[in-house]
């Protein structure tokens, strides 16, 4: 036997690998399930303070307001074509075989073997082989057939030693051996609560919002259809038809502000959750800057333009999230970027057509995850009255990082008075200001001729609609 | 990501990702986990794409990322894959002759790092510094181990010879 060199041997591997390789075609929605995956994982924790507040809104929406958009760019929606891509859904030993679930499929005994198969297929690739996952805690939520006749159901897992968190995949097709996956995460990305799952799934291209729901639970969905000039926000309502048992499959909503209200058939305290599941524009490249008329600039200009000392590349994060900005708007002002504790907190401003104000922005935190973004609407020329407030610990629900925060944005320069940890305080701030404490209380502003503005906490729950930065 | 990074990163996926998903399943030697390291990968690439796209070398990134993040996945789950001898060989079917059917198995069964030094020198055909640099080690490292893994698969190479010449 003559021993191969190592030229030889590389040469074998590569003819190897290129057999392997060669079939190998990546998924066709590829790029699609990467922007979701990356819209999702910037929601996460504002889904967590939603778990917390009862009642919050979700998503960061942006609003759909008549005519023509001006400078957006095409909206996030799936544009893939209408067609499953059927997976083999092989038996698999340890799965346990379902009665009826939930879902108008959930008595076809044939369709729930077949979700759970497929579904399962997936969810042991999703973690690889020799998976941690456990086939005998592998479900079927429910099996429902939409009004167009696609099937769309839920499976998930979890790990054996109870280490691996919830896994999700969503299982659609056309017919019960037409069946395909999409991957959904871990049961943290999926805007869910524990007793509700809200989430968007692509049913054979067709983006849909599957929802799950204790029985008896209301659903409504609201899309805002424009803004007056006073904020008020005009919206078209209509009421979902949720199953009793607490399913319901629906086409995702083309306005990029939709909401589903979700009411629990018994509250205890809450008014409900509030899901946004309205499409979410892309942010455009280029932005229109006060004053209007003046041009094009980018994110990146109007943030380093701003005052303050906050880190920009933060700020444009911040601030450029997919559906932060209104499809239409007129001007854009970035109002302050400020350091907070190793973080960031930034807001901005954009007239609407109507002559209403637009303000979003958020913040994030040295040692934790995610960000806190908020939003809403004041009446044209509010936002010189009006002082926005964040204040950091009703953001970042059990967050330890300390001191707590109280930024404050302004207009102009005015004269702030608050009392932290006991000690009243008195500063003249101009654009924004950061106090560092553990309690803060009787925060006022005033202008130099004695006039007192209104204070606003942007992050004040429980939300409406749009947050209630009202006149 | 503003619009024209947009379309450019969209353009990156389309054009690179038939080749990053052969290097993702040479990494892991399987066709499902091979997708996921792949669109986890681009994820992370799509986060900081601003930064990327001027690099220069958004493939070097991508196969940075899932050469490490491979690595990552593998010391979470080592106990797990310590029961599975043989990988996945569910998809796609091997039209090969049965030398290269061990020589993959062979390739699978190296440690991780190994195989990543492997598969990016002798299949990605990088240099030892390039490879090094992207495994964030030195090339004295990628040396020794793409000598280690090429051992082991020469070694797989004689047996089957062995086994063929057999009387």
């Amino acid at each position: 036997v003559t021993e191969p060199t190592d030229a030889e041997a590389v040469r074998e591997l590569r003819a190897t690998l290129a057999d392997r390789t060669g079939p190998l075609t990546p998924p066709p929605d590829l790029y699609e399930d990467i922007r979701r995956r990356h819209r999702r994982g910037r929601g996460t924790l504002i889904a967590g303070t939603a778990a917390v507040a009862a009642a919050a809104a979700v998503a960061v929406p942006a609003l759909a307001l008549g005519g023509e958009p001006q400078q957006a760019g095409p909206p996030a929606a799936t544009t893939a074509p209408a067609a499953c891509s059927p997976e083999p859904g092989p038996a698999a030993p340890g799965l346990r075989s379902q009665g009826t679930v939930a879902g108008s499929l959930g008595g076809d005994p044939a369709t729930v073997t077949a979700v759970l198969r497929v579904g399962w297929q997936r969810l042991r690739q999703a973690t690889g082989s020799g998976t941690p996952l456990d086939p005998a805690t592998a479900t079927v939520r429910f099996v429902q057939r939409a009004a167009d006749g696609t099937i769309v159901g839920l499976v998930d897992a979890t790990g054996s030693d109870r280490r691996l968190g919830r896994q999700v995949v969503a299982v659609t097709g056309t017919r019960p051996d037409r069946l395909s996956t999409e991957r959904l995460e871990d049961e943290n990305g999926l805007l869910s609560m524990p007793k509700e799952l809200v989430t968007v799934v692509r049913a054979c291209g067709h983006p849909r919002v599957a929802v799950l729901v204790p029985p008896g639970t209301a659903a409504t969905l609201f899309e805002v259809t424009d803004v007056e000039a006073d904020a008020t926000v005009n919206r078209r309502t209509r009421p979902v038809p949720v199953r009793p048992d607490g399913v319901a499959v629906l086409d995702q909503p083309t306005a990029p502000t939709a909401r589903l209200v979700l009411r629990p058939p018994v509250r205890s305290g809450a008014a409900g959750l509030e899901v946004g599941v309205g499409l979410l524009p892309a942010v455009p490249a280029c932005v229109r800057v006060s004053p209007p008329g003046s041009g094009c600039t980018t994110f990146q200009q109007a943030v380093a333009a701003a005052p303050g000392d906050g880190d920009q590349r933060q700020a444009v994060d911040l601030l450029r999230q997919p559906g932060s900005l209104p499809l239409t708007h007129v001007d854009l002002r970035v109002l302050w970027r400020g350091t907070t504790n190793g973080g960031t907190v930034t807001a901005a401003v954009t007239t609407l057509p109507s002559g209403a104000q637009y303000v979003w922005g958020g913040m994030t935190s040295k040692g934790v995850p995610g960000n806190a973004g908020f939003f809403g609407v004041l009446p044209a020329g509010g936002l010189d009255r009006t002082v926005l407030i964040y204040r950091s610990p009703e953001v970042l629900e059990g967050s330890q990082v300390a001191p707590n925060v109280v930024a404050i944005l302004v207009p102009g320069t005015v004269q702030v008075r608050a009392t932290v940890d006991g000690v009243q305080r008195t500063v003249t701030a101009t654009d924004g200001i950061l106090f560092k404490g553990r309690t803060f209380t009787g925060i006022t502003v005033t202008r130099a001729d004695g006039t007192r503005l209104r204070t606003v906490e942007v992050f004040a729950l429980p939300s409406p609609y749009l947050l209630p930065i009202g006149s | 990501v503003d619009a024209g990074a947009e379309d450019e990163f969209r353009e990156f996926v389309l054009a690179r990702s038939p080749a990053l998903l052969g290097t993702a399943y040479a990494l892991t030697g399987d066709r499902g986990l091979a997708e996921d390291l792949l669109q986890v990968s681009l994820l992370k690439t799509y986060r900081h794409w601003r930064r990327v796209r001027h690099s220069g070398s958004p493939d070097a990134y991508v196969r940075r990322v899932m050469a490490n993040q491979r690595i990552s996945w593998w010391r979470r789950r080592r106990v797990a894959e310590a029961d599975r001898p043989v990988p996945d060989r569910a998809a796609p079917a091997d039209p090969g002759p049965e030398q290269r059917d061990e020589l993959w198995r062979a390739l699978q069964q190296l440690p991780p790092r190994t195989r990543a030094v492997v598969v990016l020198r002798y299949w990605e055909d990088l240099s030892e510094a390039e490879t090094a640099r992207i495994l964030g080690c030195s090339a004295g490292t990628v040396k020794s181990q793409a000598s280690r893994g090429l051992a082991r698969l020469r070694a797989v190479l004689i047996d089957d010879e062995r086994e063929r010449t057999r009387p």
